[in-house]
């Protein structure tokens, strides 16, 4: 107790020291904290409630889905076989996304997605409203034929609904809402963390289970939840899995007729599928799963990564400050020892004062913490499914204990053991003659510095890396001219242009005509994606490709030419390439790239192969345009082919106008909303954008993350430089006399200020070497799957070469500072010091 | 060669201005040999210290022969140093982390001699004390005395044409400091200007002539 006290008033005593120390440790804890807890509650510990990890999800796979790493929903045979074993699971529930409501708001009819779920979904995730409660057992609605339940009913909705439709309104329990023209009872209002399965359902309709109907082949989209019972292992539900698998495929077996059992012929089309298995896999796995999880996981990791290195500097520069301080104070533990004070109760002083100084940081941190978790906040997409708040855990706040501690008691043990070695020794021999710096104690320090400096050069190369790509990414050519496009996708009312091509087209043209009208306009191409790949034969290429379909505008309405995509060869499509008939395409250069590598294109034929009977639908390259990336600086580009947008089905993107406009495209956004709805009154609300404008939002998360690695490699190279400085001004100060007799022998200021600043060189440089093998190994380690897309070599020169002048700049700048403290030493008053 | 023409040197302290040095006016010939004598206190060391333009701080004239050193910036007062002055302090203050043979290489490493050069001169001045097998060592290894002897060592390696030694005795054996009175004996023989601190009459009497210092007076010959 009266060390602890004692360790107070010393820590109060020196406000400056204490300040730098408990700031530093507070930003390095601090940080970790709010990326441990963020990493924690999305990636590692995603799933809320006691036993998490009995919580599994149940999918249906067959070959080639496993292939994708994606996990897919079941169907209802499958459902209907897993309610059947109830000595595995104590919860089941499911909920399927199924087709968006439409939701009338001003002129424009929105669309709003939900899920359905069974009415047990929210009791399995301890999920509790904000507002009103969730659903009964008997609250559940039959749903029809088209995805709709067949009666109106409960609704439980999310917080970002609640506050877009409601305000935020408490009174919304009991109120109606009309959705594609049912109306539905809202009982309860989801907490603003709560968006499972999906991160952007705006709401949840209480559904009877899936069961096989006679009217009805359902797609296997039921997303199949459940809870282990205690005492079963997820293996053993696989084995059982396994043997519901078989029994499936036997009651659905092949080749039965459509004609006398088309439901059994309609599952069969599923279960029949190669290496289709019933399949069970942890909870946790749904929330970092395919390209986009693989992103999130990358991102966060790699800030952990980089947090663990400002952490560690951060501890290596009060690991220093402790040091020096306690050196200083060597003549106060000498006399304490001369007076009795045993080694461990030496140690101990020193420890308190430590570990009190930890703690002081520890608290810090959790100010840090709270700030850093909103920061960080921003990785995380809206749309990614989440069950659980994300705030500081238990288990976050222990690490963050146990690293402030554990810095703690480094930082004072060597010292604390050196400080009553030295004490001891000092008490039995007279006041020494030692006042110079010991050679082991400056090693110590060195050592500390040469960490730091290694650790701020890879700080620096991967914030130096991310920066290259990300200028690199927003330099990629995306294939046509974006200066001044404006895109706009429309929104067809389904019941009046589902099949109706001819129809669709008419109100296409006039749509055109309409804008191509409109004050600032210069050209207006139409494009119109199938969505789906379709399979073809390449004469004189590869067997079996898969293909995209564009539908896109000829002549007036020409996509190419509105949106310059240069033709490579060949020609444009006119007027008679209309009609299924005149098999002409143009295909982009991916396409030309994967049939005809090396080859001329034009003139050569792909073909599908048509229904029996019927012939091969062949078409012939007539042009060769360049590839496209509309959407993001990275999107994949596909081998595309186009045919004229006449002849594409409504299903699949909807159709888009591109218009080059020579003034500002956001001041047409209220004209053509005005021309939609003149020309078609049902017309959904648009998607209107500025194709730039969506370019470089593209790179927003590159970009937001590149500026966080900036930050913290700033934040580190300034611990670092602080570090550099704090050690050379001590050991300036503890030389002070040496420095003096130097100059009494005749060294001049300059040679004192070289000396000094050699000797930060040297420790920059020997922290510099470890930092570049240490950076190039973790690049490599790192590099190839971060920077596959863009090319940045991992060890790029330029990038490293940078790096190492900037982080050089900064070290010698903080050793100039002492350095020159060092050449201003007066001879005569360093002398009589003593 | 030296000529001090009314050096007072005053320190503030808590009590007021304290004067140290007052009206000294002093000259000393190239080629002398003199002692500098008084009681503990009086100032000795502190004329020493000006004289050697190590401190700077005082009012007054100074000339080294016709420079007006009172005039010059503290960088050139340093150069001059550099370029005249070996000197043994009282404290000795050799460098810790450094061996006996590397405080000897100091003085010459600063005067940009040749290494190859300095390792003969080095291995010369060490014959010449008897330190040879004490080359290696610290000088927290060595006795008080034999770190008089390093710093004696020290003050002369580099040639200095005044030597300003601050009581190079103090520690030693009489016959060992017999010996360094009989080196400076020499040096000064072959025209090298010699001040030093003494309290020994034995030493003194090595000298041509006796300056005395009493509360920062100088006294009557
Ligand atoms: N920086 C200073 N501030 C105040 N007083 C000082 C300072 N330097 C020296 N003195 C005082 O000046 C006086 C002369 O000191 P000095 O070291 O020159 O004495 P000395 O004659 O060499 O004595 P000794 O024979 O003991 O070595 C002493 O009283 C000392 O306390
Ligand atoms: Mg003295």
């Amino acid at each position: 107790m009266n060390d602890f006290k004692f360790a107070f008033r010393q820590l109060l005593k020196n406000p400056g020291f204490t300040a730098v120390a408990v700031l530093t440790l507070g930003l390095g804890i601090g940080a970790n904290t709010a990326i441990f807890s963020v990493v924690n509650s999305t990636l590692l510990n995603p799933v809320p409630g006691p036993e998490p990890e009995r919580l599994m999800q149940i999918g249906e796979q067959n070959s080639e889905q496993r292939q994708s790493g994606f996990f897919h929903g079941v169907g209802p045979p499958v459902f209907q076989a897993l309610r059947e074993n109830q000595d595995f699971f104590s919860d089941l529930v499911w909920a399927n996304s199924g087709t968006p409501f439409s939701s009338k708001t001003g002129d424009f009819t929105e669309r709003v997605q939900g899920s359905r779920v069974s009415s047990d979904f929210f009791g399995c995730w301890n999920a509790r409203p904000i507002l009103g409660r969730t659903f009964a057992p008997d609250e559940a609605v039959p749903i029809g034929k088209d995805g709709m339940p067949i009666a109106d009913s409960a609704i439980v909705i999310a917080y970002a609904f609640w506050k877009s439709h409601f305000s935020g309104d408490a009174d919304v329990i009991g109120k109606s809402i009309e959705l594609s023209g049912r109306r539905f009872t809202a009982i309860g209002v989801m907490p603003s963390h709560f968006g499972f399965p999906w991160g952007g359902d705006q709401f949840w309709l209480p559904a009877e289970d899936p069961h096989v109907r006679p009217d009805l082949v359902e797609t296997p989209n039921y997303k199949v939840f459940a809870r282990l019972k205690p005492g079963v292992s997820a293996q053993q539900a696989q084995a059982m899995l396994d043997v519901l698998t078989q029994r499936l495929m036997r009651e659905y077996p092949r080749g039965m007729s459509p004609k006398t059992d088309w439901l059994r012929y309609g599952y069969a089309m599923f279960i029949q599928k190669e290496g289709w298995s019933i399949r069970i896999r942890p909870l946790r796995e749904i929330f970092v799963e395919g390209q986009l999880g693989m992103n999130l996981k990358r991102t966060l990791f790699g800030l952990v990564g980089a947090l663990g290195f400002v952490l560690l500097i951060a501890c290596a520069n009060v690991a220093n400050l402790i040091l020096a301080r306690t050196e200083n104070r060597q003549q106060e533990l000498a006399i304490r020892a001369a007076l009795g004070a045993g080694r461990v109760r030496l140690m101990r002083q020193v420890l308190t004062e430590s570990v009190l100084l930890a703690f002081l940081g520890g608290l810090a941190g959790l100010v840090i913490t709270v700030w850093g978790m909103m920061a960080l906040e921003s990785f995380i997409p809206y749309w990614r499914p989440h069950l659980k708040e994300v705030r500081i855990d238990g288990s976050a706040l222990g690490i963050t204990l146990l690293i402030s501690l554990g810095t703690g008691l480094a930082a004072g043990l060597a010292p604390g053991l050196r400080g009553s070695r030295v004490a001891l020794a000092n008490a039995m021999k007279q006041a020494g003659t030692g006042a110079t710096v010991g050679i082991g104690w400056r090693r110590y320090h060195g050592g500390l510095v040469v960490i730091q400096v290694a650790l701020a050069l890879i700080l620096l190369t991967g914030a130096g890396l991310m920066i290259e790509n990300v200028v690199r990414l927003l330099h990629v050519n995306p294939g046509f001219d974006p200066e001044n496009l404006l895109r706009v996708s429309v929104q067809l009312p389904w019941e009046k242009y589902e099949r109706q091509r001819e129809k669709t087209s008419l109100l296409l043209a006039d749509l055109r005509e309409r804008f191509a009208a409109l004050p600032g306009v210069k050209a207006v191409g139409i494009e119109k994606e199938s969505g789906f790949p379709e399979t073809f034969n390449v004469d004189g290429g590869p067997q079996s490709v898969e293909l995209y379909r564009v539908g896109c505008g000829m002549e007036e309405s020409d996509l190419f030419r509105a949106m310059r995509v240069p033709l490579l060869a060949g020609r444009y499509f006119n007027r008679d390439d209309i009609g299924e008939g005149s098999g002409t395409a143009i295909i982009n250069e991916t396409m030309a790239q994967l049939c005809w590598p090396e080859e001329v294109a034009v003139g050569r034929k792909f073909r599908a192969p048509g229904a029996p009977g019927a012939g091969d639908q062949v078409y012939e390259v007539v042009g060769v345009v360049g590839d496209i990336r509309d959407y993001s600086y990275d999107q994949e580009v596909f081998p595309t082919f186009y045919r004229p947008y006449q002849e594409l089905d409504l299903q699949g993107g909807p159709p888009t106008f591109l218009m080059r406009i020579h003034t500002d495209p956001r001041a047409l956004t209220q004209v053509i909303r005005k021309e939609l709805k003149a020309a078609e009154p049902a017309m959904g609300t648009p998607d209107i954008h500025v194709v730039k404008q969506k370019l470089y939002d593209s790179t927003q998360a590159r970009r937001t993350y590149m500026y966080y690695l900036m930050v913290i490699a700033a934040g580190g190279l300034l611990l670092s430089a602080l570090g550099i400085y704090g050690v050379l001004s001590y050991a300036v100060t503890r030389r002070t006399r040496e420095i003096g007799i130097r100059m009494a022998m005749g060294a001049e200021r300059r040679r004192v200020l070289g000396m000094v600043l050699r000797e930060g060189a040297r420790l920059i440089g020997v922290g510099v070497v470890a930092g570049l093998v240490a950076a190039l190994w973790l690049t490599r380690l790192l590099g190839n799957q971060l920077f596959k897309l863009f090319e940045v070599r991992p060890n790029d020169p330029v990038v490293l070469a940078g790096v190492l002048l900037f982080l050089s700049a900064v070290a010698l700048l903080a050793c100039w500072l002492p350095a020159r403290r060092a050449a201003r030493v007066d001879p005569m008053e360093a002398l009589r010091y003593e | 060669m030296i000529k001090l023409l009314n050096l007072e040197k005053s320190v503030k302290t808590k009590a007021g201005f304290t004067y140290l040095l007052r009206q000294i006016n002093l000259d000393i010939a190239e080629g002398e040999f003199v002692t500098i004598m008084g009681p503990s206190g009086a100032g000795k060391s502190t004329l020493l210290s000006i004289i050697g333009f190590y401190d700077s701080a005082w009012e007054g004239e100074y000339y080294l022969f016709d420079q007006a050193v009172h005039k010059l910036a503290p960088k050139e007062r340093a150069a001059l140093n550099k370029r005249h002055v070996g000197f043994v302090f009282q404290q000795f203050h050799l460098l810790e982390d450094l061996t006996v043979a590397e405080n000897l290489d100091i003085p010459l490493s600063y005067r940009d001699v040749r290494k190859s050069e300095r390792e003969g001169i080095v291995a010369d001045t060490l014959d010449r004390f008897g330190i040879v097998a004490k080359k290696d060592l610290f000088p927290s290894q060595l006795s008080g005395g034999q770190q008089q002897l390093v710093a004696v060592a020290r003050a002369i390696v580099a040639k200095p044409s005044l030597i300003l030694a601050d009581e190079p005795t103090g520690n030693l054996h009489s016959d060992q400091g017999r010996e360094i009175m009989e080196l400076f004996k020499k040096l000064n023989d072959a025209g090298t200007t010699i001040v030093q601190v003494t309290h020994s009459e034995t030493n003194a009497a090595y000298g041509h002539r006796v300056i005395r210092l009493r509360d920062g007076w100088l006294a009557k010959e």
